[in-house]
């Protein structure tokens, strides 16, 4: 047993199969002891050990960080908690210390001693790992106080940094299941469905259709052997987004509890969670946490009691990108090939197996538990006008600060660029953002005031998607993002119709073509008129919102399109065909310092003398250009 | 649920009346108007993969949407243009890229030309296939035996039996050629054996042959022996049902079939 309170192993547990918690009453005393020994441990040292910082190497500080403490002798007195994601992914690994909540980032394990003898034990705050402000220089020493996290509303995140993904008495000691006991004890499942619909949810995973609504048509939706089912999409695909997979590595229950409340409403007899084989950590966490709320009593016979029983599984995907798409990841969970269908007859009508089914994404399931726990009211009081509620973005690309960040809706994007995100990198220009991945579009500096929510983001071309936020600098050249999307989606169609197999393919070939500097200005009015046809004429979302990356690009950055087609140029560098690298002889000192990472050996040069560089053995890395201090290597 | 309604609906300006739920291709097609397609075909349910049967369905007040008539259903008060402007958008889109694909192809050429496309504008290929799904479909829907499938996907998409090897469930029937709409898959009997492969661009892939069974009295040829003896099995016949033609049976010119 995982528990760490003691609680299970009191005697009080009944025979073996038998739920620990039978009853709310049972929830509430458990809770109390959870919520003691959770709190009895005042002070702890937190690690996150959400994927990003695993990348950075968390694991190795966990284990420094408990060596030290075994060393100390400290073990009964100074926990280490491995948690979920922070969301600072930029400055992993991160390390807090409790109860200051002292942040430290960008951690190694030879910074274990200290962080144990001095900062835990002796509360001395180490400067030299604090975070600090890009702008003041200034040592910033709590989490909450940091530019990154000071404009957030972590609503639906906020536990991720308190709780060990791993024990379900942490999520129960901080309120975990009592959404649930609301939801199954004092509310009828139409009165859950009427909460839900006035919160104004709308899905997360990139449509944005009202969830209250969606459930209302499954409820009454006829099943013909009284089988329903709900389905939690944790197949997150799109380039750069990873807010599902953080939320199910650092926080399961929350989505596991807003399934059980769904399924009681919608009356659904099983659930499933279709959930990336590629994300090895979130499916261990998951099961996991599947295993625990069984074991617990939150799932299988008769819930905490309430006569309502309900279990999930788990069905992992086997790597395609449509298989998000509700109608192909169903195909692909009965075990046929991942293609979609038209949607003319609604998956909550006939879905899985054609019974009425109802998909939500990760993050909207793990919003139902906040709902109905603080109420309808509260939640509409957050966001816009017809978005309400928070969005998790992963904000990724040239942005100082890269990460996971959960906004209110309506904040705009300078807001989340520049003061969450910190502005560019290296103090380059802003030239655009893309968001909702490859359904999505980008978005130029002009329209920078953009309040972010659904609608408003459609309005300029781009969508809210599953929330992705791609930020490109000026050394981006957007005919080059087009093509990359293109790509993206020529892989990943699943060929089925035409428009999209045989459209999208033929749209790349222009745009590659126009990236060799063989375009014609015929090209761009052939990719304009193609994109109403190819999104008109695609069976599933996937081909309908294919045009947006390209059609969004061209429309906002249509010099740079010309100057490709007109002048045969890269503005931004990139396109490898259309530049060539040159030394000014006059700029040039003499340095040296271009000639060593030059792969092909083709600048030559003596000490203090301009150098020169063979063109015609030039493979174009840019590696010159990168290391050069004094702008002497042109790229023109 | 069979308690059908009759609806009104409108298309190209004419009222229709049928039932809801029907499919809106079916429809337009039993009150002559003509929409074509590549992917259909009477026997096997509908896909929606060709989207050449796209039309425009409003509701009457200023909405409307594009879909594939031949999977959608019906509803009372729906105005079917099947001939608008975003509809035949869709349908040239459609064709060139087809007719880019496959050149050559006569049902190809001949609707290309109907919608006035004459030379695509993108680089031309030389396949035959085009991945409609139909083999797919009446092989497992018809046939029941699943010997075909898609395999891969997006532009890489292919058509055949498992690994495009020719080893499969195949019974050797035939209904693939027949259903094909761009004679891609090839059939063939000859010196008593049958060969079937599929060929696109100029690659014979699937290939796979069988052994063919004549009449043990005329000597007429009844089929491939695993097609004979799929239907025995599936039908519950005799073991020896198949060693005559039914013109032989039927005269009762029972020859011991052991000699």
């Amino acid at each position: 047993m995982t528990g760490t309170s003691g609680w299970v192993a009191d005697g009080r547990t009944g025979p073996t199969g038998t739920p620990l918690i039978r009853s709310p009453r049972d929830l509430e005393e458990a809770r109390k002891r959870f919520l003691a020994s959770y709190q009895a441990v005042q002070k702890y040292i937190s690690v996150c050990g959400g994927t990003g910082c695993r990348g950075g190497g968390c694991l190795a500080v966990a284990q420094a960080i408990r060596d030290v403490v075994r060393e100390e002798g400290l073990e009964q007195t100074l926990p280490v908690r491995l948690t979920g994601c922070h969301g600072f992914c930029e400055r992993g690994p991160i390390v807090v210390i409790y109860p200051q909540k002292i942040f430290y980032q960008q951690v190694k394990p030879i910074h274990a001693r200290k962080i144990v003898t001095r900062s835990a034990v002796a509360g001395e705050v180490l400067e030299d790992l604090l975070y600090k402000a890009p702008d003041t220089k200034e040592a910033i020493p709590h989490e909450e106080d940091i530019p990154f996290y000071r404009k957030q509303m972590r609503l639906v995140f906020g536990r991720n940094g308190a709780i060990d993904p791993e024990n379900i008495e942490d999520y129960i000691a901080l309120g975990g299941y009592s959404a649930l006991v609301k939801a199954l004890f004092s509310m009828q499942p139409d009165e859950i469905i009427e909460e839900v619909k006035r919160s104004g949810l709308r899905g997360r995973g990139g449509g944005g259709f009202p969830t209250g609504r969606k459930w209302a048509s499954m409820k009454k939706a006829p099943s013909p052997d009284g089988r329903r089912f709900v389905i939690c999409n944790a197949d997150e695909g799109d380039p750069g987004a990873f807010m599902d997979r953080s939320l199910i590595e650092g926080n399961p229950h929350s989505v596991i509890e807003g399934m059980i409340i769904g399924a009681y409403a919608m009356g659904a007899t099983a659930g499933y969670v279709y959930i990336r084989r590629e994300y090895p950590l979130a499916l261990q966490t998951l099961t996991t946490a599947l295993r625990q709320a069984r074991e617990y009593g939150f799932l299988g016979q008769d819930i905490l009691g309430s006569g309502f029983s309900f279990d999930i599984g788990i069905n992992r995907g086997g790597g395609a990108f449509v298989c998000g798409e509700s109608t192909a990841l169903m195909a692909s969970m009965e075990g046929k090939v991942g293609e979609p269908r038209p949607k003319y007859v609604h998956t909550v009508e006939k879905g899985l197996w054609d019974r009425p089914t109802c998909l939500n994404n990760v993050e909207t399931w793990a919003n139902v538990p906040l709902i109905i726990a603080r109420g309808a009211d509260w939640y509409a009081g957050i966001g816009t006008d017809k978005s309400k509620g928070t969005k998790i973005f992963s904000l990724v690309g040239k942005v100082n600060n890269t990460g996971l960040i959960e906004v209110p809706m309506g904040i705009t994007l300078r807001e989340v660029i520049f003061e969450i995100g910190g502005g560019i990198q290296k103090g380059r220009r802003f030239k655009a953002v893309q968001t909702g991945g490859p359904s999505g579009g980008v978005i130029p500096e002009s329209l920078l005031d953009l309040p972010v929510d659904f609608d408003r983001l459609t309005e300029v071309g781009s969508m809210m998607g599953s929330g992705g936020m791609i930020v490109m600098d000026d050394r981006t050249c957007m005919v080059d993002v087009a093509r990359y999307f293109l790509q993206f989606l020529t892989e990943e169609s699943c060929g089925k119709c035409v428009p999209c197999r045989e459209g999208v393919r033929r749209v790349k070939e222009i745009v590659e073509r126009i990236c060799r500097g063989e375009g014609r200005m015929s090209d761009l009015r052939l990719i304009e008129e193609m994109a109403p046809e190819i999104a008109d004429g695609s069976l599933c979302g996937l081909g309908q919102s294919a045009p947006n990356p390209v059609i969004t690009s061209i429309r906002y950055f249509r010099e740079e399109w010309e100057a490709h087609v007109r002048d045969r140029k890269c503005p931004a560098g990139v396109c490898k065909d259309l530049i060539t690298y040159s030394i000014d002889p006059v700029k040039c000192t003499g340095c040296m310092a271009c000639v060593k990472p030059c792969p092909q050996q083709c600048i030559t040069g003596e000490r203090k003398k301009p150098h020169v560089l063979d063109a015609s053995r030039c493979i174009k890395c840019g590696a010159c250009y990168e290391v050069c201090k004094y702008d002497a290597v042109l790229r023109q | 649920m069979d308690d059908a309604k009759t609806i009104t609906i409108t298309i190209n300006g004419k009222q229709v009346q049928t039932t809801e739920g029907r499919y809106l291709l079916e429809v337009c097609r039993e009150n002559g108007v003509d929409i074509p397609t590549l992917c259909h075909h009477e026997a096997v349910s509908p896909a929606g993969a060709c989207r050449l049967c796209a039309v425009e369905v409003g509701d009457g007040k200023g909405r409307s949407r594009i879909v594939a008539s031949c999977i959608y259903p019906c509803w009372d008060g729906m105005v079917v243009e099947t001939e608008s402007p975003r509809a035949v958008g869709v349908r040239r889109l459609v064709l060139e890229t087809l007719l880019a694909r496959a050149p050559k192809v006569p049902v190809i050429r001949d609707l290309a030309r109907r919608y006035g496309i004459r030379r695509p504008r993108f680089p031309l290929e030389n396949h035959q296939c085009i991945l409609c799904g139909l083999c797919v479909r009446v092989c497992s829907e018809v046939v029941g035996v699943h010997a075909l499938s898609m395999q891969g996907r997006g532009a890489e998409k292919e058509c055949g039996t498992p690994y495009l090897s020719g080893e499969s469930t195949c019974i050797g029937c035939g209904a693939c050629v027949y259903v094909c709409p761009t004679e891609c898959i090839h059939m063939e009997d000859r010196d008593g054996v049958r060969t079937i492969w599929h060929e696109d661009a100029g690659v014979k892939t699937s290939v796979r042959q069988f052994k063919l069974k004549y009449c043990k009295v005329c000597g007429a040829p009844l089929g491939p022996e695993y097609q004979l003896e799929y239907i025995r099995k599936k039908v519950g016949l005799p073991e020896d049902f198949h060693d005559l033609c039914p013109g032989c049976r039927a005269t009762g010119r029972r020859v011991a079939a052991t000699t």
